[in-house]
């Protein structure tokens, strides 16, 4: 009976873990990782698209990429970095590939949403 | 008529003697005229030629290409074994207090490492003081003197230079990042008067000639540094009096133009040092890193000494040939700065006390790694010229990495000589080649041209075309599974096949044992490597589509629309086999295999970098559904030597060419995908098939580099399968349970078998273990 209990009360957490996602969540940047190089990595790339530079950019993410292959955050990014650099069907190609690593993430979702809707308008990326 | 001339010739003609000498002032007046017009028009061409020369970039630096660094952050899984050696590839010194860059100390698995200042692709880093803990094979703990750190790069490899055809490598160095020590003791032996003379000196022209009389011989010259500057430079060593004339009228140009700094400056990155390989080294830069593995400004008192005493003879006083001859002239060298007061008698003793240790000139971090610079260079040459790449002194940063580069060729090496302890008619004349990539990126991290490591010659990863055998299997079934009739329960007839051929020829493959097998199930046909069951498989879906899906998985190649291209009658590189697999242990991402990171200018500006980029060209499900067969393969069939090893989910693919003329093992994990082969350049029949052959070296690189296990699928389900192969519903107790896209959850079943039991049974286990 105790287990019963147990096992309920995860899968009510589990229910309660899913997230509400919406615009404005996009303006704090999500790493999707606890992993601090990653992090680092990642907010080194955001200043290099801060100053426009998305081929920097693009390596640092690369860089958390080989850390955390399957960050759909991660993936994001790039798309959006290649996006800035006129590379649409590459954007497209990895956008496809974060939609893959993203599962139920509603919040990877909705970046990868945001950056379709507007592969070379404003950066998701924020600075 | 000649009488009469006779008289007035007399009258006309000035005295005897006098005639012939104005004659001869005029000639000679004349010859002088002519030869200082001649001299001044060779002075202008000289005199252009050395600021031609001078003015600009002075020498064709090769690009000079490194490993990727490895970067170091808490988690990272990584060996005392690894860190060590890769820092040792470095050249770095295991030293009680890591007090200098280039050195490294460890106790138990606190280590402290103190790194030398480094250009990366993103910038100049200065020296870093690293503290990092190693617990359990992984990184516990980062930090350097500011504290805790997220993650610290660790200064690359070099591994190599695309080099003009003269092989020319130097290590360019300022003259005010030059040790002065090392400068005083140049001056001091090679010349004394080099700040007040011209370019020439007539005393030490003079002071040779008196030695070279009194010897009798040539035992001394009298060049000047700017002298030997010019000859090295300019001119050849032809020992003319032409060209010693021309070489004092450069050297008196060159002094003419420029200041004794930039002619020092120049004389220390130009000077010959020696040679590696097919590589000259030039400069004290390179020089410094070439004998004792560390920069110029590491160097010890005796250090510098030693590389000074290689100016008068690279060869004669090459210290790792001849270290009692490199010793003595070391130590005259330090008598000298010791008489010149460039250091006390105390340094003197205390340096020629010392051994004269050299760093081991075949290390890692002095050779080169031809099969993966081959492939840099062409892979450089989509986006640079070649002129740039070995003139610019371009710094490229590569995918290369050397852990696993050196488990690679260690395992084959290994492995090689065991084949051939087994058949000593096979001594010497197998061969290998192989290509490990990262799963995700595609990054090219070690490749394998020959078994001959550092031979430049015929790159077999890129070059040889070998057919792949059942390497192609899993993209026949690939084929099947993506047409939606099949599944891995269904049932294929492994008997005999025979096929006509467009002229009436016959195609009957048979099983590598020589059986057959009759029904089974599709599972089986790859795990166990059917060739009967694959290619009734693939004559039944159609050649035509597994063409296609083979170039869909990035195969570049023509591949003939022949039935025996079903069992693998394709030619086909080790690195297209790799492109290839990519694909599928990607789970359906093409992308491009890469050897460049990063291309920065010799300044440090970055010129290019390089990211992942590719396309889906496959459904994740569909190759999650693949993978399943490739695992079986590795816990159950033809590759269980793997499974049996390395217990967890890993996959791969045996392959044998016919007659077992070529064995080729193609495998991966969660983190890396590795593809060898083995076979002989005369591609006769070599005793080993793919199990054998190449699946060892495989297996002993992927123990040493760490396996991570495939993650479990997450877009299949299970259903139990009949045995004619038919969809059972849930719940049956009979049948095989195998795994399938959710999409199939919607198909047609058949009943339960008789013997099938209600899930009524096991839902009441479930509710027994709750309460």
């Amino acid at each position: 009976m105790v287990r019963l209990v147990v096992l309920t009360a995860l899968l009510l957490l589990a229910g309660c873990s899913t997230q509400m996602v919406n615009e404005a969540d996009l303006q704090t940047p999500v790493y999707g990782s606890e992993h601090p190089a990653v992090i680092s990595l990642m907010q080194d790339a955001e200043q290099a698209g801060g100053e426009q530079q998305w081929n920097r950019a693009l390596s640092y993410l690369d860089q958390a990429r080989r850390i955390e292959p399957r960050n759909p955050y991660v993936l994001v990014r790039q798309a959006e970095a290649y996006s800035q650099l006129g590379e649409g069907e590459t954007a497209r190609s990895l956008l496809q590939r974060a939609r893959i690593y993203a599962g139920d993430d509603a919040q990877a979702e909705m970046m990868i949403r945001t950056v379709e809707s507007g592969l070379s308008r404003s950066p998701v990326i924020t600075p | 008529m000649s009488q009469k001339k006779q008289p007035r010739k007399a009258s006309s003609t000035p005295p005897a003697k006098s005639v012939p000498r104005r004659r001869w002032l005029r000639t000679g007046l004349g010859i002088t005229l002519a030869g200082s017009v001649l001299l001044g028009v060779w002075l202008v061409y000289l005199d252009a030629q050395v600021r031609q020369a001078f003015d600009g970039r002075k020498w064709a630096l090769p690009a000079k290409v490194y490993a990727r660094p490895l970067a170091l952050y808490p988690g990272l899984l990584l060996s005392p074994q690894q860190l060590e050696s890769e820092l040792k590839w470095a050249d770095y010194r295991a030293a009680a207090d890591a007090g200098r860059p280039g050195t490294y100390s460890h106790q138990g698995g606190e280590w402290q490492i103190n790194r030398r200042a480094f250009p990366f692709w993103d910038g100049q880093e200065s020296a870093r003081q690293i503290r990092l803990s190693l617990v359990d094979g992984r990184i516990a703990r980062l930090a350097d003197a500011q504290g805790e750190q997220p993650l610290i790069r660790l200064e690359p490899q070099y591994v190599g230079g695309i080099f003009p055809t003269h092989n020319e490598d130097r290590e360019l160095i300022r003259l005010e990042d030059v040790p002065p020590v090392l400068v005083a003791a140049l001056i001091v032996t090679e010349d004394k008067s080099f700040f007040s003379h011209w370019g020439i000196s007539v005393t030490g022209i003079a002071r040779a000639m008196l030695a070279n009389i009194r010897a009798g011989g040539m035992v001394q010259g009298g060049s000047t540094l700017t002298q030997q500057l010019v000859k090295n430079f300019f001119l050849t060593n032809e020992r003319t009096l032409t060209r010693k004339v021309q070489e004092a009228f450069m050297s008196l140009l060159l002094e003419l133009h420029y200041s004794k700094e930039e002619i020092l400056e120049a004389y220390i990155n130009e000077v010959y040092l020696g040679q590696s390989g097919r590589r000259a080294i030039h400069g004290f830069g390179l020089g410094a890193r070439f004998y004792f593995g560390k920069p110029l400004q590491e160097l010890s008192t005796g250090e510098i000494a030693t590389l000074v005493g290689l100016v008068k003879g690279a060869s004669f006083y090459n210290p790792r040939r001849h270290p009692q001859r490199a010793e003595s002239r070391r130590d005259l060298i330090l008598g000298v700065m010791q008489d010149n007061r460039i250091i006390s008698a105390a340094e003197r003793i205390r340096a020629a006390g010392q051994p004269l240790v050299t760093a081991e000139p075949r290390r890692e971090g002095q050779r080169e790694y031809p099969a993966f610079l081959e492939l840099a260079k062409q892979q450089l040459q989509q986006d640079y010229r070649l002129e740039d790449l070995q003139n610019e002194g371009l710094r490229v940063f590569t995918t290369l990495d050397p852990w696993v580069q050196y488990s690679l060729e260690k395992a084959s090496v290994a492995h090689l000589q065991q084949l051939e302890a087994g058949h000593p008619d096979l001594t010497n004349k197998l061969e290998t080649a192989a290509v490990i990539t990262s799963v995700d990126g595609g990054e090219i991290r070690a490749l394998l041209g020959s078994r001959h490591v550092t031979y430049f010659g015929f790159n077999r990863a890129l070059d040889a075309r070998r057919p792949i055998g059942s390497l192609v299997k899993p993209m026949v079934y690939l084929t099947a599974l993506k047409e939606g009739e099949y599944h891995w329960g269904s049932r294929v007839d492994d008997g005999p096949v025979t096929v006509e051929g467009p002229q009436g020829k016959l195609w009957q493959p048979r099983n590598y044992d020589e059986q057959s097998h009759g029904e089974v199930p599709l599972l089986d046909g790859l795990k166990r490597s059917l060739n009967q069951a694959t290619a009734r498989l693939g004559m039944t879906v159609g050649i035509d589509r597994v063409v296609t899906e083979l170039h869909r998985a990035g195969v570049l190649s023509e591949v003939p629309s022949y039935p025996s291209i079903l069992l693998g009658a394709i030619d086909l590189s080790p690195l297209e086999v790799a492109q290839m697999y990519q694909t599928l242990a990607s789970t359906g991402f093409l992308t491009p295999l890469r050897s460049i990171d990063a291309v920065t200018t010799s300044g440090g500006e970055t010129l290019s970098s390089y990211a992942i980029r590719g396309r889906q060209v496959y459904d994740p499900a569909l190759m999650e559904w693949l993978r399943y067969g490739l695992e079986q393969v590795v816990a159950d069939g033809t590759a269980r030597a793997v499974g049996r090893a390395l217990p967890q989910p890993l996959a791969g693919k045996t392959g044998t060419s016919d007659d077992i003329r070529d064995a080729w093992y193609a495998g991966f994990d969660n983190r890396h995908l590795g593809v060898i082969w083995v076979g002989r350049d005369d591609n006769q029949p070599m005793a080993y098939p793919g199990s054998r052959g190449a699946l060892p070296i495989w297996l002993q690189t992927f123990r040493d580099i760490g396996t991570e296990p495939l993650p479990p699928t997450r877009d299949l389900v299970q259903i139990a399968v009949n045995e004619q192969g038919a969809l059972m519903p849930d719940g049956c107790r009979a049948g095989t349970p195998y795994p399938f896209p959710k999409s199939w959850l919607d198909k047609e079943r058949v009943a339960c078998d008789a013997d099938g039991a209600p899930i009524k049974e096991r839902i009441r286990s479930w509710l027994d273990w709750l309460f």
